[in-house]
């Protein structure tokens, strides 16, 4: 279907059903987004930049400031129970939020068709990364690096299903730096959030217990983030008309997904989501290459 | 006062920050839909262009980029930025209490907040947006 065609098929459907569209599809995506451990903002951009006529700079703007609030929501029980560690977050985070700034300038700066085409095939190695990516609830850290040791980055947490203090360290920490930049980059460039790259690389590379990877991962997540929500508020890419109906619809789905959390069947919603992820890259690739417009 | 201490207060920062910023968003947008605050760029107007490209679409609605929304703060669209900013901001602010906390005990994470501070103020101010396309 030629471009204009899409345009004019958009155009011709009442503009209020695209924000009410919005909301519902984000409220699922919330859900979906709490069950299956991935963040909203990694599923919202390629589904809504693919299937919605907002143009990916709005999309893209919507998923940072979304992926954003979800993690600002979550960040202070973690921290304040001791499972997340601003210790741990913070050297890398100051590396991922520069990496995000310059992310989020390129970003702004490439064709639309070059950055849709690179969205989908980053999200659909992003499917392949979650579909093939282990965890390791205890990874085992004999000694931690020279830099690790300098910076103390090392902890203790209760952890109440083992009733337990559990005592953690890191290692490999020039490799996660270098790693954080490169998911500055993407974050800022596609404004995906970041919680499927950060917990592998916490967890399987700096060897922190699965739990606080992930509850670590957040607090990384919201300063990476600031930094380029930063870079799109100021070019004008955040619409409050795309922006709140997706932020209100994602924290409200993420509230029901968190109950449902006990009932829900883990495995199936992450196959879902793979799928999901797996369809809209195919999807953005498409549309990038203007195959299928 | 050391780093895992001063957590607490960084949470508590954050937990503050974002209940105001998601209620401010929240009554803005109500502001704006239901047309208590009139918009600066009109709904049927927004929908005609949310599918062009950033350039076109400032450039079609005169939508401000930069610090200039804070002159049209008063219409329904831009209203809603004040909650945006605030979320935005959070961090920024948690990050200096975090500084002023650990300054004496912990030098390395002081230092480190610090220039994760400048990073964040250069980011927020708009100066280098014009490193990128040159949209601001």
């Amino acid at each position: 279907m030629p471009a204009a065609d899409t345009v004019g098929t958009a155009a011709a459907i009442a503009w209020w059903i695209w924000p009410i569209a919005l909301f519902f599809t984000s409220f699922a995506l919330g859900i979906v987004a709490v069950l299956s451990g991935v963040g909203g903002g990694v599923l919202f951009v390629p589904i809504v930049g693919s299937f919605f006529p907002f143009h990916l700079d709005f999309v893209r703007g919507t998923g940072l400031l979304l992926a954003l609030s979800g993690a600002l929501s979550a960040a202070p029980s973690l921290l304040a129970s001791g499972l997340s560690s601003l210790r741990l977050a913070m050297p890398f985070a100051l590396v991922g939020s520069i990496a995000s700034i310059a992310g989020a300038l390129l970003g702004l700066a490439l064709p639309a068709a070059l950055m849709q085409t690179a969205l989908g095939i980053t999200i659909i190695a992003i499917a392949a990364l979650i579909w093939r990516s282990k965890r390791s609830e205890y990874p085992v850290v004999a000694a931690p690096d020279r830099l690790a040791a300098a910076l103390r980055l090392s902890g203790v947490y209760h952890d109440p299903v083992d009733s337990r203090e559990v005592r953690w360290q890191t290692h490999r920490t020039p490799a996660g730096l270098v790693l954080f930049a490169g998911i500055g980059l993407l974050a800022g460039m596609f404004g995906l959030g970041a919680g499927w790259a950060n917990v592998p690389v916490l967890n399987l590379v700096l060897g922190a217990p699965l739990k606080v990877s992930v509850a670590t991962s957040g607090v990384v997540l919201s300063v990476v983030d600031t930094s380029a929500a930063w870079i799109y508020l100021h070019s004008g890419a955040v619409l409050p008309m795309i922006a709140v109906p997706s932020i209100v619809g994602v924290m409200l789905g993420a509230k029901i997904g968190a109950r449902l959390l006990r009932v829900a069947p883990a495995a199936t919603v992450r196959k879902l989501v793979i799928a999901m992820l797996a369809i809209a890259g195919a999807r953005s690739l498409l549309k990038g290459t203007g195959i299928w417009i | 006062m050391d780093l895992e201490t001063a957590q607490k207060s960084f949470a508590r920062w954050i937990e503050a920050g974002t209940r105001a910023g998601l209620a401010l968003l929240a009554a803005g947008f109500a502001a704006y839909v239901s047309g208590l605050l009139p918009p600066h760029v009109p709904l049927a107007e927004l929908a005609g262009s949310w599918h062009l490209p950033l350039a076109q679409f400032t450039a079609a609605t005169g939508a401000p980029t930069g610090w200039q929304w804070l002159q049209l703060a008063g219409r329904g669209d831009y209203f809603n930025f004040v909650g945006i900013v605030l979320l935005a901001s959070i961090i920024i602010a948690a990050y200096l209490r975090v500084l002023s906390l650990v300054a004496r005990k912990d030098r390395a994470f002081a230092v480190i907040a610090a220039f994760e501070i400048i990073v964040l103020l250069a980011a927020a101010s708009g100066l280098l947006n014009s490193f990128g396309g040159g949209i601001s």
